[in-house]
C-alpha cells in the first residue's frame, strides 16, 4: 500500500510516497494558484511514474493521502470566503469592527480597516441576554431569529455565525438558534461560538467564530471536489489535511472547523522537525523554514511544536491553538532596497518566483538576497535547482551594484555583505523572538533548517545565537510534504472553567475532562491508529492577572487529584519566573481554561535515503572556489573553499568547512569550524564551532 | 563606510525588539485591567550620553506616555547625578518634577558600563489609585496639585539589588488598594529587569564602544529623515488653533493656539496666545506639551523610526503661565488628555496647511468615568476602582483617502478596550449596549467614525460612585479639509428614569443606584474633505449598513436614494448636489 504526503506552497507543489514503509519518491512540480487540485493530480501522476504504475492501480493501492493546503490561508488573504451572516446579541453588532481599537500601525493615520467578513448589514443583533453567572436574562427572541434567517436565506447567505454575550458561561441560546437555522436554512453552515472556540471574551471568540464560518464552507466544498476527482481516477483511501495545531485531521471535520486549516501550509514542516528531531536525539529545535518570499520561524520542545492560541492571520483575531510560527519577510527573492535616507534594507517586498531574483535572468532587475548570495560565492552559477537552473552572476552583480553600491559609493562587495548582514541579522531577531522573549535558551536547542535557502544561512544564526548544532536533512526542499506523513491525527478540545486554584473540585474536572474525551474521541479513531493518547493542560495566571500560561499536567491512571494540581501550580509559579522574572508565592492561582489535546498516534513511514555506499573516507570536493564569509568581527574575507556535489554524499560521510555543499534543492554552506557528518537517516548534523 | 549604516540598522532592531518584550511582560504580569487588559503603559529604552537624554526605541507605546518620559528620565538622572549605583531602579511622578499627572510613575532601572549609567529600560504606566482625596486619581474639584493624588518626588524603590521595603510601605499605605498597586509595580520592576538582561547580552556581544557608535547612528538616522522631509516645506509660518470646553472649574472656552515656523530644515512649534493657566486640572506640563506635538508629528511621517532624533529638529515655544507650561502648583490630573488633546489637534490643524493630503484624526478626547465601590457579590464585598474605558473608546476618523474606522486614533491605538464579559465577571455591571450610531459620523469625502453609544446598568444591590468628565462635547474632535467634525460627546446618568440628568461637563461623586441606567456616547473623529464630494456609491453602502438614513444621505451628502428600491437616483442626486453647492 502506498502512503503519500503534500504540500501545496506558493511557488511549488511537494510530494513525498512511501511503498509498503520502503522506497520513498519524492519532488516538486508548480503550483497552480487558484486551482488547487491541478498541481495535487499532477504530483500524484509523477508519483505514479516514479512508481512505474499505472495511475489507477497507484490510487486504488493507496491507503491515505495527507495534505497541506493554503486554500483558507488563500480564502483569507484574497477574500474569497462563503457569504457569512452573523447573529449576535442585540446591542453589540460592532465587536469586530472595534477590535478593541487594535490597529496594526501606531503611526499611519491611512491605514484601512480590514476587509470586512460580514458587513454590517448582516450582522443581526438578536434580543437575548446570559448573565456572567450563566443565569437567562433576557429569554431569546426565537421569532427574531426565524424571521432573519428566512429573510438572510433569501439573500444569498450560505453560512452562520452564532455569537452571543457570556454565551461559554450558558450555551442554551446558541444551541436554540442553531437548531432554527437547521429547521429553516437545512443546507446553510452554522458556526456556534461556543462550539468554535467556549471561552470567555466576546471579541476574541466572534472573530474566530467569523472566520470558522468564512471558511468552513470553502474547504467543505474543496474536500468534496478533491474527493470526487481522486475517486474518479480510483482512490479509495483517506484524506487528510494538516491543520493549524500541527495535528492532522479527516478532511470533513474542515468542512465543520475550517479555521483549524489557517496554518495547513506550513505546518508539516514544522511537524517533521519535531520527528526529526527526536530521531537525531534533539528533542529542542528551533526550526528555519526559508522560501522565496519568507523566512518561517518555529520552536519544538521536547518533541512537542510550541503553539499559541493569540495569533493574528489575515487581520483577524484566531483564537484557536496553533503553531507558534513568526514569519518574516526574508525569502531568497526578498528584494534589498535603499530608503530615503540610504539605509539598506530587505523585503518584505519579493521578487517571487516571476520575475524572479535578478540572476534568474527571467527580466527581475531588483537586487536580492539570492543574488547576494551568488556574488559572495555561496550558490553555484552552473548546479542551482539540481542543474536545472542556471544563475547569471553578471546579472545578480549588475543589479547590486546599480542599486545600492553606486547610491552609496561603496563597491559591490561591501553592498553584498551589507545586504547579508542585515538579512542574517533579521533572521536571527526572528529566531530570538520564538526563544529568547518566550524564555528560551537558544544555546539549548539545534538549529534545524529546511525550505530551498534556510541553510545557506544557518550557520550565521547559530553563531549570533550560541547554537551549537546544525540539521540540515537531504530532503530539506520537499520537507513540508514528508512532514504530512509524520503527523498525527489530533483534535484540541477547550472548557472554560473559572476558579481558583485552591477552590477547585477535581472530582469536577475530571468530569468535564472525560465529557470532552467521550464527545471528541471519534475524531481521531482511524485504521492506521495504534494508540490515542489525550493530553491535559490547564491554563493558569494569578487572581486578577488576564494573561494566562499553558501549563501541562502530568496525569496518571487516577486523574487529577491533590498531587496533580500542586505540580500544576509549581510548575506555573516557575514558568511565571522564567518568562517575567518574578513570582508571586503569596498570590492565589487562578484557572481559567481546561484543555484537552486527543491524539490519534499513527504508524510512521521512515525517511528512506538511497541505498548507502558505506561513505567515511571517500568524500572529496568536486571542486574549490572564492567565497566572502563572515569572521569573528563581524568582517567578511575572501575565503578559498571546498564545493561538494551533495547527490555524491552518503551516511557516514564526513564534510569540514569551508565549503558548500548543492544538494537538489538546497544549498548547505559552512563556516570554517564547522564539520558535518551524514547520518543514516540522510541528515546532515553539523557540530559548529564556538559561538562568536 | 557603509558596516556603520549595517550595523545600526542591527542595533536599532534589537532594542525596538527589548522594548516589546517590556511592553509583554508588563501585559502579561499586571494584575489591574488597566494595564492587562487596556495597555494603559509604556515601555522605553533610554540613553545618556553624559549631556542629554534619548528615547531609543518605543513599542506599542501611548505617545502620550513615552514622549514624556524622556523627560521623566531627564530629571531622574539630574537628580541623583553620581548616586547611582548598578542595582538601583528609581521612581517618580511629581508634575513639578518632570512628570506629566501623578497617576503616570515612571520606573527606570540604570544599567551600568565602566561605571557610568548609560541604558535606562524605563516604564510609565498609569496606575489607577494613586491615593489623594479622590479614589482613581482623577479629581476635578483640586485647585492645586496636593489635592490630585500622593506625589512622588524621586525615589529609589531598590538600592543595589535590595528593595527599600520601608518606601514599599509608605507607597502601600498611600493607596486604597495596596494589594493590587503592589502587583502592578512588580510587573513594571520585571519589565525593567527583562530589558537589562537583553541589553547586556547585545553589549556583551558586539562591544560596549560599538553598540554606542550604533546608537548614535540611529538617533542621527531619524534626525536626517525628518530634516530631509521639513526641509522641501515652504518656509513660513503656520496656524492652527483648538479649543477646549471647560477647565472643570468654570473657565470655558480654552483656546490652544499653535503657530508652526519653518525655517530651512527646523521648525518651531509655538504656543504664544495660548489661555492662560486656569484653576482646573487641566494645565499641562512641558513633557506632556512635547509629546502631543511630537506625536502629532509622527503621524505625517509614519514611517521614519521613532527616537530622540526625531524630536531635534523640532522646538518648542511654551509661554510660562500658560495651560500649556503652568507654573506650580496648579492642578495637571486631567490635562494628559484635557488640553493635551487640544495641543495635539492645533498641531494638526497647523499643519494640515502645510501638508493636507498627510493629516487626519490623530488625537484623543474625552468621556472619563473613574467609578467605584463594593463588590457585593462576593462574601468579603472588596472595594474596587475602575475606568469605564467603554464610555471613550471612539477618536479615530478620516484621513485622505480612508473612512473613519476602529476606536482609538491610530497614535493612541496601543490602548485596548477591555473585554464586556471578563467586565462583567469581575465588577458588578452589566452591560446593555456598546454599538456604533446610526447618523453620528462626520459626513465628508472620507466620514469620520459613527459616535459608540454604551449602555450600562448596575445589578441589584449595588450602588456605584462615579467621577465623570465630559469634554468635546461644545467642541468636538475636528474635520480636515472641508470635512465635519465629531458628533461629540455626552452621558445620560440615569437615563430613562425619573432623574434623567444630562452630564456635559463635569459630575463628582455621583451615585448611580440598583438598576440604574447610563448612557454615554463617544462622539469619533472628524471627516476629511467635503461631504458633497464623497463618492455616491460609499453614500449608499453606508445607507445599507444602517449607519446612514436615506433621510440623512441627502440632507449632508446630497445623495438621494430611492426608499424602497435601496439604488442612487443619479439624476436627483447631480441636481441636489449643484443645488446644495449654490
Amino acid at each position: 500500500m502506498y502512503r503519500v504526503g503534500i504540500d501545496v506552497g506558493g511557488t511549488f507543489t511537494d510530494y513525498v510516497a512511501s511503498r509498503d514503509g520502503g522506497r520513498m519518491v519524492s519532488g516538486k512540480t508548480p503550483s497552480t494558484p487558484g486551482r488547487e487540485n491541478v498541481a495535487v493530480l499532477n504530483a500524484i501522476e509523477r508519483i505514479a511514474a516514479a512508481y512505474e504504475s499505472p495511475l489507477a492501480q497507484l490510487l486504488g493501492e493507496t491507503e491515505v493521502i495527507n495534505f497541506g493546503t493554503t486554500v483558507a490561508t488563500n480564502a483569507m488573504l484574497e477574500h474569497k470566503g462563503a457569504r457569512v451572516a452573523l447573529l449576535g446579541t442585540e446591542g453589540f453588532r460592532d465587536i469586530i469592527e472595534l477590535r478593541r481599537g487594535f490597529k496594526e500601525s501606531l503611526t499611519d493615520i491611512r491605514l484601512e480597516a480590514p476587509p470586512p467578513i460580514v458587513r454590517r448589514r448582516f450582522r443581526i443583533g438578536i434580543s437575548e441576554r446570559i448573565g456572567a453567572d450563566g443565569s437567562v436574562r433576557t429569554p431569546l427572541a426565537e421569532d427574531q431569529v426565524l424571521a432573519a434567517v428566512e429573510r438572510l436565506k433569501g439573500e444569498g447567505i450560505v453560512s452562520y455565525a452564532v455569537c452571543f454575550m457570556q454565551a461559554p458561561a450558558n450555551p442554551v441560546h446558541e444551541r436554540r438558534c442553531a437548531e432554527i437555522i437547521n429547521q429553516v436554512h437545512p443546507e446553510a453552515h452554522v458556526s456556534l461560538s461556543t462550539d468554535v472556540l467556549n471561552q470567555i471574551g466576546e471579541f476574541e471568540r466572534l472573530s474566530t467564530t467569523l472566520m470558522n464560518a468564512y471558511l468552513s464552507p470553502v474547504l467543505r466544498d474543496y474536500m468534496a471536489r478533491l474527493l470526487d476527482e481522486l475517486g474518479e481516477r480510483g482512490f479509495g483511501g483517506r484524506l487528510l489535511v494538516m491543520q493549524s495545531n500541527g495535528g492532522t485531521a479527516e478532511a470533513s471535520e474542515l468542512g465543520r472547523l475550517g479555521a483549524s486549516a489557517l496554518l495547513s501550509g506550513p505546518a508539516g514542516g514544522v511537524v517533521a522537525a519535531a520527528s526529526l528531531g527526536s530521531a537525531t536525539e534533539h528533542p529542542n529545535i528551533i526550526g528555519v523554514d526559508m522560501g522565496g518570499t519568507s523566512y518561517d520561524v518555529s520552536l519544538v520542545r521536547d518533541g512537542r511544536p510550541e503553539v499559541r492560541t493569540d495569533a493574528w492571520a489575515a487581520r483577524y483575531r484566531i483564537g484557536l491553538s496553533v503553531l507558534d510560527i513568526h514569519t518574516i519577510g526574508a525569502g531568497g527573492g526578498s528584494i534589498a532596497w535603499l530608503d530615503e535616507a540610504r539605509a539598506i534594507q530587505v523585503g518584505p517586498g519579493s521578487a517571487g518566483a516571476t520575475p524572479g531574483p535578478a540572476c534568474y535572468g527571467r527580466g527581475g532587475e531588483r537586487p536580492t538576497v539570492t543574488d547576494v548570495n551568488l556574488v559572495l560565492g555561496y550558490l553555484s552559477e552552473e548546479n542551482f535547482i539540481g542543474g536545472e537552473m542556471a544563475l547569471d552572476r553578471a546579472a545578480a552583480e549588475r543589479a547590486i551594484r546599480e542599486q545600492v553600491a553606486e547610491p552609496l559609493g561603496i563597491d559591490l562587495v561591501e553592498a553584498a555583505v551589507g545586504i547579508a548582514r542585515i538579512v542574517n541579522s533579521n533572521m536571527s531577531n526572528g529566531i530570538r523572538y520564538v526563544s529568547v522573549a518566550r524564555g528560551h535558551d537558544p544555546r539549548d536547542f539545534a538549529l534545524l533548517a529546511f525550505g530551498g535557502a534556510a541553510a545557506t544561512h544557518a550557520p550565521i544564526q547559530a553563531r549570533d545565537l550560541g547554537i551549537r548544532t546544525i540539521l540540515v536533512p537531504k530532503s530539506a526542499g520537499v520537507l513540508s510534504a514528508y512532514g504530512t506523513l509524520l503527523s498525527d491525527l489530533k483534535v484540541s478540545t477547550v472548557a472554560s472553567h473559572l476558579s481558583l486554584i485552591e477552590d477547585v473540585d477535581s472530582g469536577e474536572l475530571n468530569e468535564i475532562f472525560a465529557d470532552l474525551w467521550a464527545r471528541h474521541r471519534h475524531a481521531v479513531e482511524s485504521s492506521d491508529v495504534t494508540e490515542i493518547e489525550r493530553r491535559l493542560f490547564f491554563d493558569l495566571r494569578y487572581a486578577g492577572q488576564v494573561h494566562e500560561i499553558t501549563i501541562p499536567l502530568e496525569v496518571n491512571g487516577a486523574g487529577i487529584d491533590d498531587a496533580v494540581l500542586a505540580a500544576a501550580v509549581e510548575a506555573f509559579h516557575e514558568q511565571h519566573e522564567r518568562l517575567y522574572t518574578f513570582r508571586l508565592e503569596h498570590k492565589p492561582v487562578e484557572l481559567m481554561t481546561l484543555r484537552q489535546d486527543i491524539i490519534g498516534v499513527r504508524r510512521k513511514a521512515p525517511w528512506k535515503p538511497g541505498r548507502a555506499r558505506g561513505g567515511g573516507e571517500g568524500v572529496t570536493a568536486s571542486g574549490r572556489r572564492v567565497a566572502w564569509l563572515p569572521e569573528r568581527d563581524g568582517d567578511y574575507a575572501e575565503t578559498e573553499i571546498a564545493v561538494y556535489d551533495g547527490a555524491r554524499i552518503e551516511p557516514g560521510d564526513v564534510i569540514a568547512g569551508p565549503a558548500v555543499v548543492g544538494e537538489d534543492n538546497t544549498t548547505i554552506l559552512l563556516l570554517r569550524g564547522d564539520r558535518a557528518r551524514v547520518d543514516d537517516r540522510g541528515t546532515y548534523v553539523i557540530d559548529v564551532e564556538e559561538p562568536w | 563606510m557603509a558596516v556603520d549604516v549595517v550595523f545600526g540598522e542591527i542595533v536599532r532592531e534589537y532594542f525596538e525588539s527589548v522594548a516589546k518584550e517590556m511592553n509583554t511582560t508588563m501585559d502579561n504580569t499586571a494584575l489591574s485591567p488597566i494595564f492587562n487588559e487596556t495597555h494603559d503603559c509604556s515601555a522605553g529604552l533610554f540613553f545618556f550620553d553624559g549631556r542629554e537624554v534619548s528615547l531609543i526605541a518605543r513599542a506599542n507605546a501611548e505617545p502620550v506616555h513615552i514622549f514624556a518620559s524622556v523627560h521623566s528620565v531627564e530629571g531622574l538622572i539630574s537628580y541623583y547625578r553620581n548616586d547611582l549605583a548598578n542595582g538601583d531602579i528609581v521612581m517618580v511622578n511629581d508634575p513639578y518634577f518632570h512628570g506629566s499627572h501623578i497617576p503616570d510613575w515612571t520606573v527606570m532601572k540604570p544599567v551600568f558600563y565602566e561605571n557610568k549609567p548609560v541604558f535606562f529600560p524605563g516604564i510609565r504606566a498609569h496606575m489607577v489609585e494613586v491615593g489623594g482625596p479622590q479614589a482613581g486619581g482623577y479629581n476635578p474639584a483640586a485647585r492645586d496639585v496636593w489635592q490630585e493624588g500622593f506625589r512622588l518626588a524621586p525615589i529609589k524603590l531598590f538600592e543595589r539589588g535590595e528593595m527599600r521595603r520601608d518606601y514599599v510601605e509608605l507607597l502601600r499605605a498611600n493607596n486604597r488598594t495596596p494589594e493590587i498597586m503592589e502587583g502592578d509595580l512588580n510587573a513594571m520592576l520585571g519589565a525593567c529587569r527583562v530589558a537589562e538582561r537583553r541589553v547586556r547580552e547585545i553589549v556583551d556581544k558586539y562591544g560596549f564602544e560599538e553598540v554606542l557608535e550604533a546608537v548614535h547612528y540611529t538617533l542621527d538616522y531619524s534626525e536626517r529623515r525628518l530634516r530631509s522631509e521639513i526641509s522641501k516645506w515652504p518656509d513660513g509660518d503656520y496656524h492652527g488653533r483648538s479649543v477646549l470646553d471647560s477647565d472643570f472649574a468654570e473657565t470655558r472656552d480654552i483656546e490652544v493656539e499653535c503657530t508652526i515656523h519653518v525655517r530651512g530644515d527646523q521648525v518651531d512649534v509655538d504656543f504664544e496666545g495660548s489661555h492662560e493657566q486656569t484653576r482646573g486640572y487641566i494645565n499641562s506640563r512641558p513633557g506632556n506639551s512635547g509629546s502631543w506635538v511630537y506625536s502629532a508629528f509622527s503621524t505625517v511621517f509614519d514611517d521614519i523610526p521613532i527616537n530622540s532624533g526625531f524630536f531635534r529638529p523640532i522646538s518648542l515655544t511654551l509661554p510660562e503661565g500658560t495651560v500649556v507650561n503652568p507654573v506650580a502648583p496648579a492642578p495637571v490630573g486631567n490635562s494628559t488628555v484635557c488640553i493635551g488633546n487640544d495641543i495635539g489637534q492645533a498641531t494638526v490643524k497647523a499643519l494640515e496647511e502645510i501638508v493636507p493630503k498627510r493629516v487626519g484624526a490623530a488625537t484623543l478626547d474625552l468621556v472619563t468615568d473613574a467609578f467605584f465601590g463594593v463588590d457585593v457579590r462576593q462574601p468579603e464585598a472588596p472595594f474596587y476602582v475602575s475606568f469605564e474605558y467603554w464610555a471613550t473608546p471612539i477618536s479615530s476618523g478620516a484621513a485622505y483617502g480612508v473612512d473613519g474606522w476602529g476606536a482609538w486614533s491610530t497614535p493612541h491605538c496601543s490602548l485596548k478596550m477591555p473585554t464586556i464579559e471578563l467586565t462583567e465577571v469581575q465588577y458588578p455591571i452589566m452591560y446593555l449596549r456598546g454599538e456604533y450610531t446610526t447618523d453620528s459620523a462626520a459626513p465628508g469625502r472620507w466620514r469620520g467614525t459613527p459616535a459608540l453609544q454604551t449602555v450600562r446598568k448596575n445589578p441589584d444591590g449595588c450602588v456605584v460612585t462615579h467621577v465623570i468628565n465630559i469634554q468635546g462635547h461644545r467642541h468636538p474632535l475636528q474635520g480636515f479639509a472641508g470635512g465635519s467634525d465629531g458628533a461629540g460627546n455626552w452621558a445620560i446618568v440615569d437615563w430613562q428614569g425619573s432623574g434623567e440628568q444630562l452630564i456635559d461637563e463635569v459630575a463628582i461623586n455621583y451615585e448611580s443606584q440598583p438598576g440604574e441606567l447610563i448612557l454615554y456616547q463617544s462622539g469619533g473623529g472628524g471627516a476629511w474633505g467635503p461631504a458633497l464630494e464623497r463618492d455616491p456609491a460609499a453614500v449608499l453602502r453606508d445607507v445599507l449598513d444602517e449607519l446612514v438614513t436615506v433621510a440623512a444621505a441627502a440632507e449632508h451628502y446630497g445623495v438621494v436614494i430611492d426608499p424602497e428600491r435601496l439604488v442612487v437616483l443619479t439624476e436627483e442626486t447631480a441636481a441636489m448636489r449643484a443645488e446644495m453647492a449654490a
